[in-house]
């Protein structure tokens, strides 16, 4: 990502520092009754911080970006100043950060196989108004990691195409203004066969299946959508920079997962250092193993971000950051358990909470064994 | 219980475990009056006396039988489990009380909140207390009570007794009685807890053979079926552990060993209900499948077994 202007070191940990506030006043108070009800509140709906973050991720000449504390000045948000942020919000709470409004994973989608006309209008439409949640659709009942599996329809006709099928596992899936939705014009040519799609939500055909229920997470609202005989005009068909579908097709999940996986590594962070944090001011433990655990956790993540930041090939330092903190943010809340002992199981604690959602992120958006898969396939140590 | 009659009741038990244990298992979450009718199901089928006496040193089973029993049990649903073997406490406090503790329920430790029996409609219940001379077991009362919801087993009757107040001793119980009615607890965990490990496997495998991806059974690829390998190495360690405190037929179990074994099983209990929502993926995560239900039972069961053991190395 190109930045023109870069945040000094200072406004970073100003950006940090409000980012823990809103985590601190608005997430973590909110945390036990999201989990219950699998709502967001208004009051963090409503509250700045929110629309701040939802475009964060957009780039500035889309109208979004990073406000520097203090001043009415943009700059585009990097992958680090991302992460950085993500980790506060996970802090938290990490279901209601993944149910927070904003493009998630479609805003790498969207930027490497968008047309100029399609990015204006969904990549424009978060600092347009506020509370517009995107949602991205590969993953089906039988296809997870293994795209090639997905069975979603896509048949030409006339302007368009019709889709049929069902997803799940969708995040916001029940929030979303739209959706990018991939689906197969032949199951039998594999991931050849892919397009995605730009599905609006008040498009005919499509609607909001089942919210699924969970172990933890509930804020995410992860649902299922269904595409019954749906159109999609030939405008929302993702085509890339060369005018190529299938390149939208192939590489648009690796797209989302690459800048995803760094995302979900600092939810796991964030969680652990939830974990640490509670430990040492409300029970006075203050272990030193978990901090260096934390902190390598966090460096891992930055340097992933950093990678990605700069270009260079980033997949293995993911899949690193993803395979170590997904069991790191287990590892810590376990600990947590065992050192509080049984007032940590009581529902509604911050210890069960984190306990059922950390384990999330070493299942979704790649499972721990698939990062291990990529870790290998992409070895080579310095 | 001889081989043949045992054989028979491990059917029906089996049945039992099918047809009501597991398929209550959600319901009993949200909903505790589904424990009473699973108990009345328990009478139904003649169990009622047997789980009463699982513990009673010369009645119908031998050791190694109440293993397979409450191994079963646990398979079914731990929390339920726990409901139907709840009357066996008693009767082991009792026996070893050599005193009958009719009237109340009865709350095996002070500084714990598992109440065996029902409280709801009672303001008093029976206690261990220290005292000068040893331990006795007291009628107490208490003003209130608050229910505990822990993340798993939920629908066990988990609550806090507030303003206990002693009203009278019932009997004095020697130390040694007191912590083999503490290894009874102690074996029902353990025991409840390899069931609840191989139900999981069980289940984590069936899906291994069944779900499809990359074109072949996740089974065949070595990262899930090495994860399985390793459960099942844990399990036998755990269990291993666990028979080795069996030897005894009359079920006085050897105090060292249940430590031993406890500590076992606690070393594994996480990794094999991580992995096994682990092999079923985001489907694991749902509660569509009992795997995320287990794994959040299997901390409570955990803190239960290390609470215990704490208290029996207090109390050694």
């Amino acid at each position: 990502m190109n930045n023109n202007k870069v945040l000094r070191d200072s406004d970073l940990m100003a950006l940090r520092d409000e980012t823990h506030d809103f985590a601190k006043c608005y997430l973590r108070v909110a945390a036990a009754e999201s989990d219950l009800t699998g709502e967001i509140p208004k009051a963090i709906l409503q509250n700045e911080m929110a629309d701040v973050l939802s475009k964060a991720y957009v780039p500035l000449r889309y109208g979004g970006g990073i406000k520097i504390p203090g001043s009415n000045e943009r700059v585009e948000c990097s992958s680090q100043i991302s992460i950085l942020l993500t980790e506060e919000l996970a802090w938290g709470d990490p279901g209601i950060t993944c149910g927070l409004p904003g493009p998630s994973l479609t805003f790498p989608v969207l930027l490497a196989h968008g047309s100029e006309i399609q990015k204006e209008k969904y990549l424009g439409c978060f600092s347009k108004r506020p509370n517009v949640w995107g949602a991205f659709a590969t993953t089906e009942n039988g296809a997870g990691t293994d795209t090639s599996g997905i069975k979603t329809r896509a048949v030409k006709t006339n302007g368009g195409y019709i889709l049929n099928g069902t997803k799940c596992f969708i995040t916001n899936g029940a929030r979303a203004d739209f959706v990018i939705v991939f689906a197969t014009l032949d199951p039998s040519l594999k991931q050849f066969g892919h397009r995605a799609f730009i599905v609006e939500k008040n498009t005919s055909g499509f609607s909001v299946g089942s919210t699924e229920k969970m172990m933890g997470l509930r804020a995410g609202c992860i649902s299922e959508i269904v595409l019954n005989d749906c159109f999609v005009p030939e405008e929302n068909v993702l085509k890339g920079p060369n005018g190529k579908a299938y390149e939208a097709g192939i590489r648009g999940p690796s797209a989302a997962w690459g800048f995803f996986r760094t995302e979900v590594s600092a939810i796991s962070v964030g969680i652990a250092r939830a974990i640490y944090d509670e430990l040492r001011e409300n029970y006075g433990i203050d272990d030193q193993n978990l901090k260096r655990e934390v902190e390598i956790g966090r460096r891992l993540c930055r340097n992933a971000a950093c990678l990605h930041d700069s270009g260079q090939p980033a997949d293995y330092a993911v899949s690193i950051a993803k395979a170590f903190t997904a069991q790191l943010s287990m590892r810590v809340c376990v600990k947590g358990i065992e050192l509080v002992g049984a007032e940590s199981l009581v529902e509604g604690h911050l210890f069960e909470r984190l306990y059922r959602a950390a384990k999330a992120f070493n299942i979704l958006e790649g499972s721990g064994e698939i990062q291990r898969e990529h870790i290998c396939s992409h070895l080579k140590l310095n | 219980m001889n081989g043949e009659d045992f054989n028979e009741f491990l059917c029906q038990l089996e049945k039992f475990k099918v047809s009501c244990l597991a398929k209550s298992s959600r319901a009993f979450e949200i909903d505790t009056s589904v424990a009473p009718q699973v108990m009345i199901k328990a009478k139904e089928l003649g169990f009622d006396e047997l789980f009463k006496g699982l513990f009673c040193k010369n009645e119908f089973l031998t050791s190694k039988q109440f293993a397979l029993v409450m191994r079963l049990i646990g398979e079914g649903d731990p929390g339920l489990g726990f409901m139907v073997v709840l009357p066996a406490l008693r009767s082991s406090l009792e026996e070893r009380a050599k005193v009958l503790l009719p009237d109340y329920p009865i709350v095996p430790f002070n500084n714990y909140s598992f109440v065996a029996g029902e409280i709801n409609d009672k303001s008093c219940a029976y206690f261990v207390n220290r005292n000068e001379g040893g331990l006795e077991v007291t009628l107490s009362s208490f003003s209130s009570f608050d229910e505990i919801r822990y993340m798993g087993l939920r629908g066990v009757p988990f609550k806090r007794l507030n303003k206990v107040t002693k009203i009278e001793a019932i009997t004095s119980i020697p130390k040694e009685e007191y912590l083999g009615f503490l290894t009874d607890i102690s074996m029902l965990y353990q025991a409840v807890t390899l069931g609840l490990f191989k139900a999981s496997i069980n289940y984590a495998h069936e899906y291994a053979k069944e779900r499809i991806a990359f074109g072949r059974p996740i089974m065949q690829f070595q990262a899930i079926s090495q994860k399985l390998a390793g459960m099942a190495i844990n399990y036998e360690k755990a269990n291993d552990c666990f028979e080795a405190a069996l030897v005894n037929e009359k079920k006085c179990f050897d105090i060292a060993m249940v430590k031993q074994s406890q500590d076992c099983i606690v070393s594994v209990i996480d990794e094999i209900l991580e992995d096994s929502v682990q092999i079923l993926g985001g489907h694991g995560y749902l509660e569509d499948h009992p795997v995320e239900k287990w794994m959040r039972d299997s901390q409570v069961l955990k803190m239960l077994i290390c609470e215990l053991g704490r208290t029996m190395e207090y109390e050694q």
